[in-house]
């Protein structure tokens, strides 16, 4: 075999070597998209709007039906976002799409009989909090815990 | 003899009900038995309904990622019709993202937490990514299109799923494509290197096929199809 065919045999070994090392080099795998720890927030503050522009918590919160369905009512109060997350001993970082100084309404029930759920199953025992948006009455989230 | 073969088996019946994490509903999913500090994938939002009404209103359906840790612990994210029950008992309908995770110990689910999430859109046809990765001792932050949606409990994640669970069998799902199944192992990022299905319920009308099953070596993007009639 002449030179020029080592040449190309070199060549593409040399370039089949390179292949192999960039594929597997650190991180030449699959990747997911970049993650974002401060994105946009879509519950803006609201802090300052005043009690006409909220929710009428005495309408909202039923305490009759939270006595049928065998719960006690702890509490319901209008607070920020950030207070809710020290009650639930959460940081509000935790949270980055809410605005610290959004207005919920939280809504904190004992349920002595245990509380069952269709998607989780039960929690014995329970104490649930449930916050609400203040301004608009959305759905925002709840926590469950066994004990009182 | 008999009697022995009888209280093995409800030995081992009893080790899987305790062994299961507290899911409510039925599952048509794909798991991935593995540790890992961070798991992937993504969808198209399709078409699927709870059939939630007033008078029918525990019901759901969803297209979700698990993430659970050895004790049956979990963290999930994704996209969900139907029926939520609040904190203070109501029930309430929700079409949209959210996220959730329950806590277990000695078998039992001893809390729960759940937020929805406002923000991308939720037209069919649009794609999102689901991003559930391990930030700090017993801390894992949960992504939604790459942005901080929330922080859950869990300490080392052991197992993966993704799917669609149900709690009905009046709900129903056009297929919905989960896909790119990947998570952050010793090697860094990689695709599912194996995996199996998981329909618990085909007389409901689930169903869960594999487009492209995991290599061993993980050189394919796995995906399913999942979809209830």
């Amino acid at each position: 075999m002449n030179n020029r065919w080592w040449i190309i045999v070199a060549a593409v070994v040399m370039a089949a070597a390179i292949a192999v090392a960039v594929a597997l080099r650190p991180g030449a795998g699959p990747q997911p998209p970049s993650l974002d720890n401060s994105p946009e927030v879509y519950l803006n503050a609201n802090a300052s709007l005043t009690p006409d522009r909220l929710i009428d918590v005495d309408a909202f919160v039923d305490e009759d039906y939270i006595a049928s369905q065998g719960g006690q009512l702890l509490m319901a109060k209008v607070m920020t976002f950030a207070e809710l997350c020290r009650m639930q001993e959460e940081d509000v970082a935790d949270h980055p799409a809410v605005s610290p100084d959004r207005l919920v309404l939280a809504v904190q029930v004992y349920w002595p009989g245990g509380f069952a759920d269709p998607d989780f199953g039960r929690i014995e025992n329970c104490t649930a909090t449930a916050a609400y948006d203040a301004e608009t009455g959305n759905y925002l989230g709840s926590w469950y815990k066994a004990g009182e | 003899m008999r009697r022995g073969i009888t209280a093995a088996l409800l030995a081992l019946l009893f080790v899987a009900i305790i062994a299961a994490p507290c899911f409510a509903g039925v599952h048509a999913t794909a798991i991935c038995n593995a540790p890992c500090q961070a798991v992937y994938y993504d969808m198209v939002i399709q078409a699927m309904d709870a059939k939630w009404s007033t008078t029918n209103n525990t019901r759901f359906v969803l297209h979700t990622g698990w993430v659970l840790d050895a004790d049956g612990s979990w963290i999930e994210n994704g996209f969900m019709d139907g029926a939520h029950r609040t904190g203070d008992g109501k029930i309430v309908y929700w079409h949209g993202f959210y996220n959730a995770a329950g806590r277990m110990s000695g078998g039992s689910l001893i809390a729960y937490e759940e937020n929805t999430y406002t923000g991308p859109s939720t037209t069919i046809g649009t794609k999102h990514t689901f991003t559930t990765m391990k930030s700090g001792t017993g801390e894992w932050s949960v992504y939604v299109d790459g942005s901080l949606v929330h922080k859950y409990y869990l300490t080392d994640g052991t197992r993966m799923e993704a799917g669609l669970e149900t709690n009905d069998p009046a709900t129903t799902s056009a297929t919905w494509s989960e896909q790119n199944f990947m998570m952050f192992g010793s090697g860094g990022w990689e695709y599912w290197k194996g995996g199996f299905l998981n329909n618990q319920d085909g007389a409901w009308g689930l169903d869960v096929q594999w487009v492209t099953e995991p290599r061993t070596d993980g050189s394919v993007a796995p995906a399913i199809k999942t979809s209830k009639t």
